[in-house]
């Protein structure tokens, strides 16, 4: 079968990040791609307010923000009584790159991390590879969001009651890996 | 739910739309240009939003010095701004505002209190940021900017 160019015109898009530079910066990237539907917010709780009515395929979240930051706000989505919204491709950017928030962000519930700043080819990178490889999402008593060994990021703080899970028995990361591994992706 | 019940779900793909005929998807290479020239059309404009972000920073460092009484909140600013400005200088090919933000947010990093020496390292990032912004140094600003970031890494070491 012949490979066809990704079509980004399909898609929407939702922006968080208090900061206006960086979202400009971000949309007009966005827009190069061909994304019309855009929509842009500067907390956790205006993106929560929007989201219903907007329905973003895919969501770029900052970290640091205030009233709401971006783990609270992608932990409040993935608790969400709306399917789309529950299981909605979440990417975060952020200052931080130290491995610890790395995981934290990852244990909130996003689908992949970014580091700033952001170029439009670390950026493309990230969509092409939550587009082209869906994840499943993994239920526990302490955990749902995107199957967090995809990206080989580290043990789940929840390890060791997926280690019993008939469903998350095989491989397992490092135990401490570098800020640049966990973000290798 | 128990230990054991882990659970693999396979959540509806909305971004399935995007890849025409379900099949292989590849990479137009003008995509990429075209995202990089939009990136490099916005780069005309970062000096001035820059200034504002040095502006709020210099403006929460003196807050802090003039009254201990909000030095917590000024504290938070200071990271915030400096973690904007780490956050942005390279993205808008101002690399070394990203180096000098990464050596400030690191300063700043669960900080609680701050010496009239920690002020005065503070100070000396800010006004590196401002030097970069003034002279216009793009990209990693070369022997000058290394010569700027290992003098801030010293200053920093001295203290510790």
């Amino acid at each position: 079968m012949t490979a066809l160019p990704v079509d980004f015109a399909q898609l929407s898009v939702m922006v968080v990040d208090d900061n206006r530079h960086m979202r400009a910066l971000i949309c007009s990237i966005l827009r190069a791609l061909s994304i019309k539907k855009l929509k842009e917010v500067g907390d956790g709780e205006a993106a929560l307010e929007e989201i219903t009515a907007f329905q973003p395929d895919i969501l770029i979240t900052d970290w640091h923000m205030e009233p709401m930051d971006g783990t609270t706000l992608v932990k409040a989505l993935r608790h969400s009584s709306v399917e789309t919204t529950r299981y909605m491709p979440i990417i975060m950017l952020s200052g931080h790159s130290d491995t610890t928030r790395v995981r934290e962000a990852r244990d909130s519930g996003v689908n992949d991390f970014l580091t700033k700043p952001v170029s439009a080819k670390s950026l493309l990178a990230r969509l092409i590879t939550i587009i082209e490889n869906p994840r499943p999402f993994i239920k526990t008593e302490h955990y749902f969001g995107p199957d967090r060994r995809r990206h080989d990021m580290g043990p789940p703080h929840d390890i060791a009651e997926r280690r019993s899970g008939e469903a998350v028995a095989a491989e397992e990361a490092p135990a401490e890996l570098s800020p640049e591994e966990v973000l290798a992706g | 739910m128990s230990e054991t019940a882990a659970q693999t779900i396979t959540p509806p793909n909305p971004l399935a739309k995007a890849i025409p005929g379900g099949g292989p998807a590849k990479i137009d290479p003008n995509v990429l240009r075209q995202a990089e020239q939009a990136v490099e059309d916005l780069q005309g404009d970062y000096p001035s939003w820059a200034q504002k972000d040095i502006d709020s920073l210099r403006a929460a460092v003196e807050d802090a010095q003039k009254d201990p009484g909000v030095l917590p909140q000024a504290i938070a600013e200071i990271y915030k701004c400096a973690l904007d400005l780490k956050g942005q200088g390279g993205g808008f090919g101002y690399d070394l505002i990203t180096s000098i933000g990464d050596l400030l947010t690191k300063f700043m990093e669960e900080r609680e209190a701050v010496s009239t020496r920690d002020f005065e390292i503070i100070c000396a990032h800010v006004d590196a940021m401002q030097a970069v912004i003034r002279q216009d140094i793009k990209g990693d600003g070369d022997k000058i900017g290394n010569q700027i970031v290992d003098g801030l890494s010293e200053l920093v070491l001295k203290e510790d």
